[in-house]
C-alpha cells in the first residue's frame, strides 16, 4: 500500500484553499473601483479553474488550479454622482461580484476541503491496519 | 510470467494468502480512486474512477475463467488470469463514463464515494487482520507449539 491517496487528497486541500483565498479576495474587493495604479477600473471577479493532474500513465492523480481567470461579466452600474469615480452621467461601475454567488463558491470549497480531510483520516486508519499484518 | 509473487501452497487453505493479497491491493487501489474522485468533485468534465476486483477474483477462485490463457511472451494478448499473480497484475482503475455530469462539475456523487470509502476501509481492516492471523498460525506451526 503506497501513500498516493494522501498526496491526492492533499492536492485537493491545496486547490480548495486557493479557491477559498480567491473568494476572500473577491468579497474584500466588492467595492473596489480602482486598480493598483489608482486608475478608475473596477476589480474583476477572480475564478479558479480546477484541472485533474495526470500521472505518467495518464491516470488521474489529484487536482490542481490550472489557471486563475478574470470573470468578464458586466460590472454593476450604480447611480452615485457624488462618488469620485462617477462618470459624466453620474454612474459608478462597481465590481461584478455577487455576495450570494461567492457564498455558494465558499460552501463548495469548504465542502470539498472537509471531504478530503475525511479521506486522509480514512487512509491513515488503513495504513495503520496494514502495519499490523 | 514471473512477477515475483510467492505461491503460498504450504498454507492450510491453498492460496488464501494470495487471495488476501489481491483483495488488499484491490482495496488499496479503490481507496486511491476514491481519493481522486473526492479531490476532483468540482473539476469540470472529470469522470469518476472505480476498481472492481471482486468479480475477477471470485471467477479465478471458483475456476470459472476457463478461457484464461497464460502469458509466456510479451506479445501475448491478455485473456483472463491463470494465476493469482496474474489476477494481481490485471487489477486496474476503470473510468465511469455512463453517469451523467452535474451542472458544470464532474460526475462524482460525494455521498456514494463516502459510503464506498467507509466500506473499503472496514474491509481493508478486516482483511489485514485475517492476513495477520494466518501469519500467526504459520508461526505456531513453525514453532511446533513450543
Amino acid at each position: 500500500m503506497d501513500l498516493n491517496s494522501i498526496d491526492i487528497a492533499a492536492s485537493a486541500l491545496i486547490s480548495n484553499r486557493l479557491k477559498m483565498d480567491l473568494v476572500a479576495g473577491n468579497l474584500a474587493n466588492i467595492h473596489t473601483t480602482r486598480n493598483a495604479q489608482g486608475e478608475a477600473e473596477p476589480y474583476k471577479r477572480k475564478v479558479a479553474n480546477f484541472q485533474t493532474i495526470l500521472d505518467a500513465q495518464n491516470n488521474p492523480a489529484g487536482v490542481t488550479v490550472d489557471t486563475i481567470t478574470d470573470d468578464d461579466s458586466e460590472f454593476k452600474r450604480v447611480y452615485d454622482p457624488g462618488h469620485p469615480d462617477a462618470n459624466q452621467e453620474g454612474y459608478v461601475f462597481f465590481p461584478n461580484i455577487d455576495t450570494e454567488k461567492e457564498m455558494v463558491e465558499m460552501m463548495s470549497a469548504k465542502g470539498a476541503y472537509e471531504s478530503s480531510t475525511k479521506v486522509i483520516q480514512a487512509m491513515k486508519s488503513m495504513f495503520n491496519a496494514s502495519l499490523e499484518i | 510470467m514471473d512477477n515475483g509473487n510467492i505461491n503460498y501452497s504450504f498454507n492450510s487453505t491453498p492460496n488464501s494468502l494470495g487471495a488476501l493479497e489481491v483483495a488488499l491491493k484491490g482495496l488499496s487501489m479503490r481507496s486511491e480512486a476514491i481519493a481522486n474522485n473526492v479531490a476532483n468533485v468540482n473539476t469540470k468534465n472529470y469522470k469518476r474512477q472505480y476498481v472492481d476486483f471482486e468479480n475477477i477474483l471470485e471467477q479465478h477462485i471458483n475456476g470459472e475463467d476457463t478461457n484464461a490463457l497464460s502469458i509466456t511472451d510479451t506479445k501475448h494478448y491478455k485473456l483472463g488470469a491463470t494465476s493469482m499473480g496474474e489476477v494481481m497484475d490485471g487489477l486496474e482503475k476503470e473510468t465511469d463514463s455512463n453517469t451523467e455530469f452535474g451542472l458544470n462539475t464532474s460526475n462524482v456523487d460525494l455521498d456514494a464515494e463516502f459510503i464506498d470509502l467507509t466500506k473499503t476501509t472496514m474491509k481493508y481492516k478486516a482483511l489485514s487482520k485475517m492476513a495477520m492471523k494466518q501469519f500467526q498460525q504459520m508461526n505456531s506451526i513453525i514453532g511446533g507449539g513450543s
